[in-house]
């Protein structure tokens, strides 16, 4: 009983792509990535929603994920905030909260300053405090100088 | 400066120092410059200038029992060094780059006009024609952006060459360098040290070890400059090794974006010093989203150090796509020339060198850990593998 709980368990929480999600999935999979996020795009109707479902459920190989997040946040940073704000607030998200550390410095300020502040209240502040620090802008510098709360 | 016969140029991606070798037995033979010889493995450099023509020549002088040479020249930044022609001690023409320019199959990036560093690899393969002792001589372009030969030209010239003709057994120096404090990260110094495990089973397979060593360059940030491009953080690191191994750099990004897993400096890439003599190799894109390496991540990791290094020693992708259609194919007699997807995935799917992981369902791919004799061919002739 408790070995076929704990399977339909695995069973529902076993992330199962889309069509769009695997057309996206399978060319982001490439060794030496060919296509621009922009042309990507062409491959699904709901861009913003595939990326972030694959930035968070694929695992294999490791880049789907991580360029599925660099193309979130090239495309969608505005609109997809609150979710990238999850990245940098969750240990589960380590490497997308470093991805989002380095395009920090291209996003709008007022952004910037609400994730780096998001990346360093939560758990991944030891991580993404030394990689804060090299960045370009000096406000977004200047944050992770200030005594943690 | 007088036109170049290389009317369009794809921009993909004097002096010789008074001291000669001196033969040491019947081992090295004597080459042009200060030189070298460690391990069977001699190392000389001079100076020279392109001439009337806009080209020069490097002459690489072998003893019988050498297996290969390795050419690296370097020139002022503007300037794009390729490999004109190979000519063996008979006169006979081993290399001819039309012969390779125009064509669907790729022998070696010494042909294109790529940058201001070139690198040459002889022989690349089983069917090139082997040393034999005496004088070889490599003619070398420099031309500019605009494809236009330059004339009296500085360039740098370093000559190897190994004393080892042996294709199926070697060993090869590898020194993983981490950046920016990376080495004080056990996540990623133990799924390095484990992927590396991975890479050492791969090519154990077809006869070469690796001998790793591990150095650290805290002063180099964690965003690796794109090995297309170079940088002078590269040529840094690279001096500091040996010139017998290839450096392998591990950062957090490369070429300013997660989306790089890995580059190589060239195809072959050199054993000295330069602005893009290593391999780059991103932590994070390796690791995924979570930033945690998993046993399966460490077996990618494992198989792209074995991907990237092998770019480095020589080998092309089996195939290359543009799409979905294949359009270019190594050079190699033994790797399937397949005309679509299915069939190259079905021929070449579990190769170490195909361009992407075949993944049958979502987050399920192939192993990839296969060469073929003559992929292995290949590696052997790099003079890195000693």
């Amino acid at each position: 009983m408790v070995l076929l709980f704990a399977l339909s368990v695995t069973s529902a929480q076993a992330a199962e792509p889309s069509a769009s999600q695997q057309a996206l999935y399978t060319a982001l999979s490439g060794r030496h990535l060919e296509q621009s996020c922009a042309q990507l795009t062409d491959l699904s109707a709901t861009p913003q929603d595939d990326l972030v479902w694959l930035a968070e459920n694929a695992e294999q190989p490791a880049w789907v994920a991580v360029r599925a997040a660099e193309c979130v946040l090239e495309l969608y940073a505005e609109p997809a905030s609150p979710t990238i704000q999850r990245w940098m607030q969750s240990e589960a998200t380590l490497g997308l909260a470093i991805v989002t550390t380095q395009h920090l410095d291209g996003l709008p300020l007022r952004q910037a300053k609400t994730l780096v502040q998001a990346g360093l209240s939560g758990p991944l502040a030891a991580q993404l405090r030394p990689r804060v620090e090299r960045l370009t802008v000096p406000e977004l510098r200047a944050l992770a100088a200030a005594p943690a709360p | 400066m007088v036109p170049t016969r290389r009317l369009a140029v794809p921009l993909l991606i004097g002096l010789v120092a008074a001291t000669g070798c001196e033969p040491e037995g019947d081992k090295n033979a004597r080459n042009s410059g200060t030189c070298t010889d460690v391990d069977g493995l001699q190392t000389c450099r001079y100076s020279d200038r392109t001439g009337s023509s806009g080209t020069f020549t490097v002459d690489v002088n072998v003893n019988g029992g050498a297996g290969a040479f390795l050419l690296t020249s370097y020139a002022s930044p503007g300037t794009y060094l390729s490999v004109e022609a190979v000519t063996d001690p008979s006169g006979g023409r081993a290399l001819y780059w039309e012969d390779w320019y125009y064509g669907d199959n790729n022998l070696t990036a010494g042909i294109l006009p790529l940058y201001n560093e070139m690198q040459l690899n002889w022989p690349v393969r089983d069917a090139d024609t082997p040393l034999s002792a005496g004088i070889w001589s490599i003619d070398v372009a420099a031309i500019d952006r605009e494809g236009y030969y330059l004339l009296n030209e500085g360039v740098d010239v370093v000559t190897q060459v190994k004393q080892d003709s042996s294709f199926t057994s070697g060993t090869v120096d590898v020194r993983i360098v981490y950046v920016d404090g990376l080495d004080g990260d056990t996540n990623i110094t133990s799924a390095t040290e484990d992927a590396v495990v991975i890479w050492r089973a791969i090519w154990a397979t077809y006869g070469l070890d690796l001998n790793v060593a591990y150095d650290v360059a805290p002063d180099v940030d964690a965003g690796l400059p794109a090995m297309t491009e170079g940088g002078p953080e590269i040529d840094e690191i690279s001096t500091d090794g040996t010139e017998a191994d290839i450096t392998v750099i591990i950062g957090d990004t490369v070429g300013g974006a997660a989306n790089i897993y890995g580059e190589s400096g060239g195809i072959p890439g050199t054993l000295v010093e330069g602005e893009h003599s290593a391999v780059a190799i991103s932590w994070i894109t390796n690791a995924g989203g979570d930033g945690v390496f998993s046993a399966d991540d460490v077996q990618v990791y494992g198989e792209t150090l074995a991907h990237e290094v092998g770019h480095y020693m020589g080998l092309f992708h089996p195939v290359d796509y543009d799409g979905n259609s294949p359009y270019s194919w190594d050079a190699l007699g033994d790797t399937d020339e397949c005309g679509n997807q299915s069939a190259c995935d079905a021929a070449l799917g579990e190769n170490n060198m195909y361009p992407f992981p075949v993944c049958p369902s979502f987050n399920e791919c192939l192993p990839q850990q296969t060469l073929s004799d003559d992929q292995s061919g290949v590696l052997h002739r790099h003079v890195g593998a000693l």
